[in-house]
This record gives C-alpha cells, sequence and structure tokens, in this order.
C-alpha cells in the first residue's frame, strides 16, 4: 500500500532484533517459572492481602484512614502560617498581601479552606488521600493535586491553574463542564461564562503529570482558569517568581472605553465565547480586532498569544501565527509565556516553510533557555 | 500464508531470525518450513524451540502493531510480552493451530485496549508518568524535513482525537498493512466494520490530501 510505505518510509521502523530478542528473553523468564503456581500465587496473595487489609481494618478500624494533614512541623493545620504555610504532605500555600483564609477542615479525606478575600495559591502534592476544596464565596474549586492561584475580589473570583488539566464545572457551561489544558482560560461570570482556549499548548507531544481539577461554580464575578499539562522539573522558583506579580491571565482588564466600538473586554469575551463554540475565525477576528483596536490594553498581550495558537493550532496559518507571536513577543511576556511562545514560533516557521527564520528562533531560545522546557521540540521543528 | 502481515522487508528479513531447528535446519533455508499448526502442536508438547519460532515468526508484525497503536515503546514492550506469554500459555485452547497469527494479534489488540484503558484512568487520577515517545513525529528518521515532520505531528493529533477502534483500525489497515480480514480479525469485527471504521477515519484525517509528505 502506498499510504504505509510513505508513512513507513517517514518513520523508522520500531522493530529491530535487538528488542525480539531482549522481549524474547523477558517471555522466555516468564515462562520458566511455573505457570500454575505463578496464578496460584497471584490469586493467594491477593486473597491474602484482602484477608490482611479486612483484619487490619477491623482491628484498627478508623486509625486505617489517612491521619489529618499537618503543618510540616507536626503542629496541627488550623489556619494559615505567615506568608506561605508548609504541610506535611509537601503541599505549599502562599498567602499574597492582604489575602486572608481560614482552615475549615483538614481531615485525612478532605481539606477545606474558605478564602475570605486576596489571592492564594495553592500547590497540592498530587496523588494524595485528600480532595482539596477551596470555597470562594461564588466560586467553589476543587482539586486532587496541582498549582493553582483563587483570587476573590469584590468584582468576583479568578482561579488560575498553573499546572494540571483542569474541569470547570458550571451551570452556565455547555453540558456543565469543559476541560481545560494547558493556557486555555475559562470566566464565569453572571448570568453567562464564556471559556478560551489555549495561549499555551506546547509545541509537540506533552509529558503527563496529569492533575484533576474540578469545580468552579460562579454566580457572580468572574473566574478565570489556565493549565499547563507537563511540570517543568526546575519551574516551582519560576513559578514562584511568576506569583510575585500576577501574569497576565489574571489581570483585570479595566480597559479605557474608546468612544465607540466594543470595548477591549467585550471582544475578549466574544472571542472567549466563539471558541467555546468552536467557532475558531470568529474568535480570532475578535482578538485582532481588540489587537487593533486596544493596543495599549493590559489584555492585549494574551490576546496576541492566544490568537497566534489559534492561527498554528485550528486555522492552519502558521505565517499569520509565528507574526502574531513575534508580536507577543515584543509586546513583552512573563518568563513562562515568553518560553512557550518563542517554543510555538519554531514550530510556526518552521510549518510556514520558513527554515532560516525558524533555526533563528530555536538558537534565541536555546539562548535564553539553555535547559528549556521545550528544547527538544525546538530541536525537532529547527534541527 | 502464516505471516502474510509481515509486509516489510526488514520484518520479512528478521524471520531469519527463527531459531535453529533441533535438527540443525534453519527455518526457511532448505529444509521445508514448518507450518503454524505443526509449531503450535509442538510447542503443546513442551517443544521450547516451537515456542520461540512461533514467537520469532509472528513478533515482528505484532510487535510493530503494537508501537503503533500504543505510542509508547515500553508499554508495547510489555504488551507483547503480555500477549506472548498468554498465546503460549494458552495454546491448548487454540482449535486450529493455522489461525495461531491472528489468534495472537487478537491477543495484542485485547492487551491494548486493557492498557489504553488504563492509561486513561492514570491520566484522571494524575498517576500516568508515560511519554508518547513512539508517535509518528517521535519516530521520524533522521533527515525528515521539518515540513514533513510537521505533518507527521498534526497526524499524531489527528489520531489522538479518533476513538480508539477507528484509530487502531486505521493505523492496522493504513499504516501495518494488515489486510481487511486480519485488520477484521485483531480487532473481532467484521470486515464490514472494519471498512466502516476506516471510512469514518479517512475523512476525520483531512490531511491525507496529495500534495502533503505522505499520501493515504
Amino acid at each position: 500500500m502506498r499510504e504505509s510505505q510513505d508513512l513507513r518510509a517517514l518513520t523508522a521502523d520500531p522493530v529491530d532484533e535487538a528488542r525480539l530478542n531482549r522481549n524474547w528473553r523477558a517471555i522466555d523468564r516468564r515462562r520458566r517459572s511455573p505457570r500454575t503456581s505463578r496464578r496460584a500465587i497471584a490469586v493467594g496473595a491477593v486473597g491474602l492481602v484482602a484477608a490482611a487489609a479486612a483484619l487490619v481494618a477491623f482491628v484498627v478500624g478508623r486509625d486505617a484512614s489517612p491521619a489529618p494533614l499537618a503543618l510540616a512541623s507536626g503542629a496541627p493545620f488550623n489556619a494559615l502560617e505567615g506568608r506561605v504555610t508548609e504541610l506535611d504532605d509537601g503541599s505549599r500555600i502562599t498567602r499574597f498581601d492582604g489575602a486572608e483564609a481560614e482552615v475549615l477542615e483538614a481531615s485525612g479525606q478532605r481539606v477545606v479552606l474558605r478564602l475570605v478575600r486576596g489571592r492564594v495559591r495553592f500547590e497540592v502534592t498530587p496523588g494524595g488521600p485528600r480532595r482539596w476544596i477551596v470555597e470562594a464565596g461564588a466560586a467553589r474549586v476543587e482539586v486532587v493535586g496541582t498549582v493553582f492561584s483563587v483570587d476573590r475580589g469584590d468584582d468576583g473570583v479568578a482561579v488560575d491553574v498553573e499546572r494540571g488539566v483542569v474541569l470547570v464545572r458550571a451551570d452556565e457551561l455547555p453540558d456543565g463542564v469543559r476541560r481545560l489544558t494547558a493556557g486555555e482560560r475559562v470566566r464565569v461570570a453572571a448570568p453567562t461564562l464564556t471559556a478560551s482556549a489555549g495561549a499555551l499548548e506546547p509545541p509537540g507531544p506533552r509529558g503527563s503529570a496529569v492533575a484533576r481539577v474540578e469545580g468552579a461554580t460562579a454566580e457572580v464575578g468572574s473566574a478565570s482558569a489556565s493549565a499547563d499539562v507537563e511540570p517543568a522539573p526546575d519551574d516551582l522558583a519560576e513559578l514562584e517568581a511568576e506569583a510575585e506579580s500576577p501574569p497576565p491571565s489574571t489581570a483585570r482588564e479595566a480597559p479605557a472605553a474608546p468612544a465607540s466600538g466594543p470595548t477591549a473586554r467585550q471582544l475578549m469575551d466574544r472571542a472567549d465565547a466563539a471558541r467555546a463554540e468552536g467557532d475558531h475565525a470568529r474568535a480570532a477576528r475578535a482578538l485582532r480586532e481588540l489587537l487593533a483596536s486596544h493596543p495599549e490594553d493590559e489584555s492585549a498581550r494574551m490576546a496576541a498569544v492566544t490568537l497566534g495558537r489559534l492561527e498554528l493550532r485550528q486555522l492552519g496559518q502558521p505565517a499569520r501565527a509565528a507574526r502574531t507571536f513575534g508580536r507577543a513577543l515584543r509586546m513583552g511576556l512573563t518568563r513562562t509565556f515568553d518560553e512557550d511562545v518563542r517554543a510555538q514560533r519554531v514550530e510556526a516557521l518552521s510549518r510556514a516553510g520558513d527554515a532560516g527564520a525558524a533555526r533563528e528562533a530555536a538558537s534565541e531560545y536555546h539562548r535564553r533557555y539553555p535547559d528549556g522546557r521545550w528544547t527538544s521540540e525546538v530541536e525537532r521543528w529547527a534541527p | 500464508m502464516h505471516h502474510g502481515f509481515v509486509s516489510s522487508p526488514k520484518r520479512a528479513r528478521l524471520l531469519a531470525l527463527v531459531p535453529d531447528a533441533p535438527s540443525g535446519g534453519r527455518a526457511g533455508e532448505g529444509a521445508a518450513e514448518p507450518t503454524d499448526a505443526e509449531l503450535v502442536e509442538r510447542a503443546i508438547d513442551g517443544d521450547r524451540w516451537a515456542e520461540e519460532a512461533l514467537y520469532r515468526r509472528h513478533a515482528p508484525a505484532v510487535t510493530a502493531a503494537v508501537v503503533r497503536l500504543i505510542g509508547r515503546h515500553a508499554d508495547a514492550d510489555d504488551v507483547v510480552q503480555d500477549t506472548f506469554v498468554i498465546a503460549l500459555e494458552r495454546l491448548s485452547a487454540l482449535r486450529s493451530g493455522e489461525a495461531f497469527r491472528a489468534w495472537v494479534a487478537r491477543i495484542a489488540v485485547n492487551e491494548v485496549r486493557r492498557r489504553l484503558r488504563r492509561r486513561r484512568w492514570l491520566q484522571l487520577v494524575s498517576l500516568d508518568r508515560g511519554v508518547d515517545d513512539a508517535s509518528f513525529a517521535a519516530l521520524a528518521v533522521e533527515g525528515t524535513r521539518p515540513d514533513l515532520r510537521a505533518e507527521l505531528a498534526e497526524l499524531d493529533r489527528i489520531l489522538a482525537k479518533l476513538p480508539v477502534e477507528p484509530r487502531m483500525t486505521w493505523l492496522l489497515h493504513r499504516v501495518e498493512g494488515w489486510s481487511i480480514r486480519e485488520t477484521a480479525e485483531a480487532l473481532d469485527c467484521s470486515t464490514a466494520t472494519v471498512k466502516r471504521r476506516l471510512s469514518a477515519a479517512d475523512s476525520a484525517i483531512e490531511v491525507s490530501r496529495s500534495g502533503r509528505g505522505w499520501s493515504v
């Protein structure tokens, strides 16, 4: 078949002698162990474990459940401590100026906090036994493991997820739920909610470390969330540094209304709504209008990043995407955004056929981020 | 044909790795090559050479298919090992030795399904740590032009959005070159279903038009 030949010609045959030999050795080893006894051992082991678990549960009772969450010092977790609160499961809570929160519950199964006001950043260790819940008035965020911030103000609640994949539940969303991945953003504002996707989707396949977040039901104000699927190994300090200054996605847009025409906020909402409906072309038009009519607005940077991603991923316009990413970079981005955009620009230039410019952009990326998160992807697009 | 789905010259060459027969003759050279039925019969009788011969004959195609279907090298090796352990342990349940190829392919596909279900569950609970290191883009040969790499990455993205069954159908038939019948046997469905899934997958893969670096 021609298609087989074409694709096979482009890709390495994953089968080689070494692999076959290696697998056969493993199979042979497993085959040499007694068959019946292996199955019997497995069944027996399961039975023993079940019996032991039942016995332990019976004898120990409630003591078998996870211990209540405590401070890293071992003290009970009854309240937030100063600016940073470190917990015994490795989780960490950072309270920003003016933020006020109280601990409602810190049991083995649940951690419930009430955010009274201000911005608090949560780094929840993934895979733990507890479900974290942050009550923030109109918004409720549930999470198993990720890094996120909740910002409650008079005008509503904003949720920013820095890592993880997020499920946002809200009556206003289609089917009541929306899964957000890298760079996607959702606003929940009464009485409607709009969603925009993806300013920060990575330029290629990404790793896992997926976290789950559920929640966010807002009746007043607004909430936004962005998620980065793959945790960078060294990004905690970077994220911490970013947290010192609110990233663009959390910036409250208070655009000066022009004499005529929609405001930046209205255009962003229009783009968000279009993207939620899957109408990427309409979303792109709204974002371009925002950039043209409100270039100084603080939402313009995120509009450029989002537009570039739309052009690259959804609209198949890599040349336009490369230009838009260039514009976003000239506008100035935070470090994480800057790195992601530079990496995606390499891909855009490469896909647009401008290999020379792609190599230049790649060189610039490597220079700025010698240990960057997207190094291998950049090398793939501009070898 | 015992190994009808061994379609690439390289994989055909790998058949030469079938171990030396106890008689000293090399399978496929000179002496008549034992059929799958003969090998299965001997393997059931405890002939380890026959077991390895069955593995060497069918593992190349099964491994290649599993790598395509599961997209991760480590997972693929696990699946291949599980597949042949299961197959060799349950040989006596095989009604006809000639059906070994289809049988082992079906076991492999079922193991892939199981693995993918587990992966989805792990992703839900944030415990999936695997890397898709066997995607088309990741397997691009050295020296592939950037635009072709981009097309491969795009194909990966499109395939990732397809439901599992149409995706597996498309990969087995369109990429691995398995016949409609072989694909249907492996997926345990009718040939009509395979054709329907292929049609659906082809429609979804809009990048398959001519003028691209690869064609479908």
